[in-house]
């Protein structure tokens, strides 16, 4: 028998001290654990993350929340990035929320159980910053409910001096205004210096005790930062006549912030590494930011010029030691098109390599551009597991791409798939937009003849092979040549989406996925709506629309009821094709880019006309560099294998045929989920927004 | 000494980390032992896989203080110090313990090391019988007590169960070794290893296996027990869930009948003096749990 029935007594654990509103909710929430599904969505402890801290002191405490369920915010980069830079800071402290699915939501409610850290398990309203990410406009309603949830107010004015500041940020802040009556203050671009001037910010305010307003004023002093509050918004014939500062001292334009030197931010250094599965669950590099290959529908490239590349031996480093600590076997380098990265293939090669002992390490670049790739990558890719690999043509036909201007030819589409195949890959899915400016109906059956095509070249090394062609409809984003274009409506893309049905029946390892048309049709109001369409999404929230990019949630109705209640219309707001001289809802926000640009790309992108990577080409004076101070960093002076935009060949003029010369090099990517390049739901997470059918 | 090695780790899964799945636990063993420098032998194919196999599944949200895992590891790719660890493991296992304690989540405590014969049954076909130590919701030490006496001496437990698509009934009686009640098994300590924030005033160590109050009693919410079910279930032909058990005991009560807390304290085995835990922990181990912790 066993000698030591029980283990022999140590010591004691520290009890933990439950005291008034700061203290934590752990008993009270471990009570609802047994009840709800996954709850290791609610218990912390990932390697990586700060202890338990009940009394803060005098700390200026930020509750970093991420508006979606955990497994789909936890990794997200540009929140970890903020959690350790406010960390490390003497004088401030950071913790995370993420929505609580709606079960855990039932059971907090139930018990008064309100929003909560995962660190200290303290309420949100125990913070000094609430600070939302906002990567997807389809979760605005879950930001009122984490508010909510809060016991916080969820209208900015209706709250006060003694709750706690609500910041957003996050790609989709660049169109700040439908948010703009919930939250008090907008970062602008990059957060790795807006965290802490705003943490000395506050910390000042606290110190001579100023008021809300002050507050909110002093913030909006700060460059990049956005204090809705201090404009006034007015109206005319229905429509948007200006957004204006309404103080001295608030600038008219909110100019984004851009790091100049990503080697001078190598973070998240010790990344969380989560106790649950999680989407993106790898060792995740950040290797560059920005994009300028310049696709006409792409927010996130757009957005986030210039390039910025991080040192090799920096990413080496950081792919080094985070596999060490983490333990994790594979590693994905991250960018909006990794490919494009100057030192990609020797980084790839050193990564294989990288593990701790002989463990072999698998390499993915999960933003695709089946270009720019040599068969030397694709070798290398074939690392330690062969997952799925992603494509994303975007278009059917070569004609719609120079629409668009991503440039990939079908034969580079084709070549990478025989690559792809040829080296052992079964399955492969490639991602389109309906919906796009100019397009026919033979533009959309050439995504199924594509498709065809593609399973036709695999069968010729496997009997079984899958191409999953997945569609979303396409939502004209803000700061993008798109931003004026007329949305399609619902009918057109059901028409669209029932002609690639008919075009795709009867292929053999086809297999047709889409995106709700409906779905779409809500991120066109959250995208491009005025501070107006704040009412329709607190409509929306208010009758019960929750995860609303979760397919079980969703549903139009509430969406036609709130912009109904709000007094706007969907088709003004959505499909209505801008002009020239319209007032944009964001205006008042720069990213950088000159309008005038953006107008002259638009009506470029009417004709077919393409333009060239400006990393290596002269500068289109886009406003990006020189505005904002901050120039490409890019260390390779001649553009990857495959041409600037990576086809191959030179551009061709616009009633050029599609080019039939040979592919470039073989283009395989490992590729997982798409963080990057034009950034969707990734299509693993299970219940996500789509229907589907095989082929 | 043969490239290929077999390890058998005998662990702990205690405080909030119980909430994970049996799955999860798995998946951070394995980035664990990666991080630890444990040499773990991966398979060929397409997909290579590490050489590891776990062993009864731990119900999510139960704790337990005797969980085990095989990993098959070649010594000659790891440093100089893991490998003696590991040729040393059931001796001086301690290196590899305080490493792979550093690279496992808090609250996945690794007891004890040993090397087993690659020929030992896997620990899915040893183990014959499993022991709890279970707080039932609502009921006080004496509660415990009058109910370990109506199991032992109530001629059968009856369970609903859904065989094949169809309900049956059947008896679990005779799948309870044993049963009794006794002291809280004792808590080690489960301290916080965040890796940042070191030297910020006002830290706790914790929240930490349910905070006790003392280390003689458990405490869920306003309940207090230092008196709990001790009780042994077979797992053969097929194991008695825990929830199983529940609804039997509801059954026999005659009211809903819920764990409150539950933890698995030994997994048995017919050893060479006949029952005995996989890996039982002597004086040694009971110092490595203290490092480790
Ligand atoms: S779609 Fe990809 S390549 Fe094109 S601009 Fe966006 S990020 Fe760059």
């Amino acid at each position: 028998m066993d000698s030591t029935r029980y283990l022999p007594e140590t010591s004691r654990a520290v009890p933990i001290r439950v005291s008034g509103a700061g203290g934590s909710l752990w008993p009270s929430v471990e009570q609802m654990l047994s009840r709800v599904t996954k709850p290791a969505r609610y218990i912390g402890g990932e390697s990586g993350a700060v202890k338990p801290l009940l009394d803060p002191g005098e700390l200026i405490c930020w509750l970093l929340v991420y508006p979606d369920v955990y497994e789909i915010g936890l990794p997200n980069q540009g929140l970890q990035i903020l959690y350790e830079i406010l960390n490390e800071r003497p004088d401030a402290r950071a913790e995370r929320a993420y929505a609580p699915w709606v079960d855990m939501e039932a059971a907090m409610r139930a018990a008064g159980v309100p929003l909560f850290s995962l660190e200290s398990h303290r309420p949100a309203a125990a913070f000094d910053v609430i600070a939302f990410n906002l990567s997807a406009e389809l979760t605005y309603t879950n930001v009122l409910n984490c508010l909510d949830l809060a016991g916080l107010r969820v209208r900015s004015e209706e709250r006060s001096a003694s709750d706690p500041l609500v910041i957003a940020g996050g790609h989709a802040a660049l169109n700040p205004e439908p948010l703009a009556p919930f939250i008090d203050a907008f970062a602008i671009g990059d957060g790795e210096e807006l965290a802490g001037e705003c943490t000395d910010v506050l910390s000042s305010a606290r110190a001579g005790g100023a008021s809300r307003e002050e507050l909110l004023k002093e913030l909006a002093r700060v460059p990049g930062m956005y204090v809705p509050w201090c404009y006034k918004v007015s109206y005319s014939n229905g429509r948007l006549a200006a957004v204006e500062p309404r103080f001295d001292g608030v600038p008219e334009r909110v100019e984004k912030r851009a790091v100049a030197d990503l080697a001078a931010w190598p973070y998240p250094k010790t990344q969380l590494v989560p106790l649950m599965e999680v989407v993106h669950d790898r060792l995740n590099v950040e290797v560059f930011r920005g994009c300028t290959r310049g696709c006409r529908f792409c927010q996130a490239g757009m957005i986030t010029r210039p390039v910025r590349e991080r040192p090799e031996d920096q990413v080496l480093a950081m792919v080094r030691s985070g596999l060490a600590r983490t333990g994790y076997d594979e590693v994905a380098l991250t960018s909006l098109s990794s490919a494009d990265y100057s030192f990609i293939e020797p980084v790839v090669d050193a990564c294989r390599t990288a593990g701790a002992g002989a463990q072999p390490v698998s390499v993915s670049l999960p933003s695709l551009r089946v270009d720019a790739f040599t068969v030397g990558l694709a070798g290398a890719l074939q690392g330690a597991r062969r997952t799925g690999l992603t494509f994303a043509p975007e278009a059917g036909t070569w004609r719609l791409r120079r629409v668009i201007n991503k440039l990939i030819s079908d034969e580079d589409l084709y070549g990478a798939l025989e690559s792809a195949f040829s080296g052992g890959w079964r399955r492969a899915k490639c991602y389109f937009l309906i919906g796009l400016p100019t397009e026919t109906d033979e533009d959309v059956e050439s995504i199924a003849a594509l498709a065809r095509r593609c399973v036709e070249l695999g069968r010729e090394h496997a009997r079984s092979v899958t191409v999953t062609v997945s569609v979303g409809g396409f939502v004209p984003k803000p700061h993008t040549p798109f931003q004026w274009a007329a949305q399609a409506g619902l009918p057109e893309l059901h028409q669209k989406i029932a002609l690639l049905r008919d075009s795709t029946r009867g292929a053999r390892g086809v297999n047709l996925r889409w995106h709700d048309p409906e779905a779409t049709l809500a991120e066109g109001i959250a995208s491009r709506g005025d501070r107006r369409a704040g009412d329709a999404i607190e409509a929306v929230w208010r009758a019960g629309g929750v995860f609303q990019e979760w397919s079980e949630h969703f549903r139009l109705e509430r969406w036609a009821k709130g912009m109904a209640a709000a007094g706007l219309d969907m088709g003004e707001v959505v499909n209505r094709e801008r002009d020239r001289d319209d007032v944009l809802p964001w205006d008042h926000i720069s990213a950088g880019l000159h309008k005038d640009f953006l107008w002259e790309d638009w009506q470029d992108s009417l004709s077919a006309g393409a333009v060239e990577d400006c990393r290596w080409t002269p500068c289109y004076d886009c406003g990006a560099c020189t505005g904002l101070g901050v120039e490409h960093v890019v260390a390779s002076s001649s553009p990857p294998a495959g041409g600037s935009q990576g086809t191959g060949q030179a551009l061709l003029p616009p009633d050029a045929a599609p080019p039939d010369v040979a592919p470039p090099e073989a283009a395989v990517i490992a590729g997982s989920g798409p963080v990057g390049c034009s950034p969707r739901v990734d299509p693993g997470v299970p219940v996500m927004l789509r229907g589907s059918s095989a082929g | 000494m043969p490239a290929e090695q077999r390890l058998r780790i005998r662990y702990a899964k205690l405080g909030r980390v119980r909430w994970i799945s049996h799955r999860d636990t798995a998946r951070a063993l394995e980035r664990g032992m990666r991080a630890a420098g444990v040499p773990m032998a991966v398979s060929g194919g397409y997909s290579p896989r590490a050489r590891i196999s776990f062993g009864l599944a731990l119900p999510t949200g139960a704790e337990s203080v005797a969980e085990y895992v095989d990993v098959l590891v070649h010594p000659d790719e790891a440093d100089g110090q893991m490998r003696d660890a590991i040729e040393g493991a059931g001796h001086a296992p301690g290196d590899l313990l305080d490493r792979l304690a550093g690279a496992l989540p808090e609250g996945i405590v690794p007891l004890h090391a040993e090397r087993c014969p690659r020929a030992a049954s896997s620990l899915q076909e040893a183990v014959q019988s499993c022991t709890w130590a279970l707080m039932i919701g609502n009921t006080t030490s004496s509660g415990h007590r009058e109910l370990a006496d109506r199991i032992a001496s109530s001629p059968a437990i009856m369970v609903n169960e859904q065989r094949h698509g169809k309900a049956s009934e059947e008896d679990v009686k005779s799948r309870i070794l044993y049963v009794d009640a006794g002291p809280v098994p004792l808590e080690p300590v489960v301290r916080w290893s965040g890796t940042r924030g070191e030297g910020i005033p006002g830290e706790v160590a914790g929240p930490a296996c349910g905070a006790s109050p003392s280390p003689a009693a458990w405490q869920v919410g306003e309940q207090v027990a230092d008196t709990v079910l001790v009780i042994e279930v077979s797992v053969r032909p097929r194991g008695l869930r825990l929830d199983e058990l529940a609804a039997g005991l509801g059954r026999l009560c005659g009211s809903e009948v819920t764990l409150a807390r539950a933890r698995r304290i030994h997994q048995w085995i017919d050893g060479a003096q006949g029952k005995q835990e996989l890996l039982p922990l002597g004086e040694s181990q009971g110092r490595a749990l203290e490092r480790a912790s």
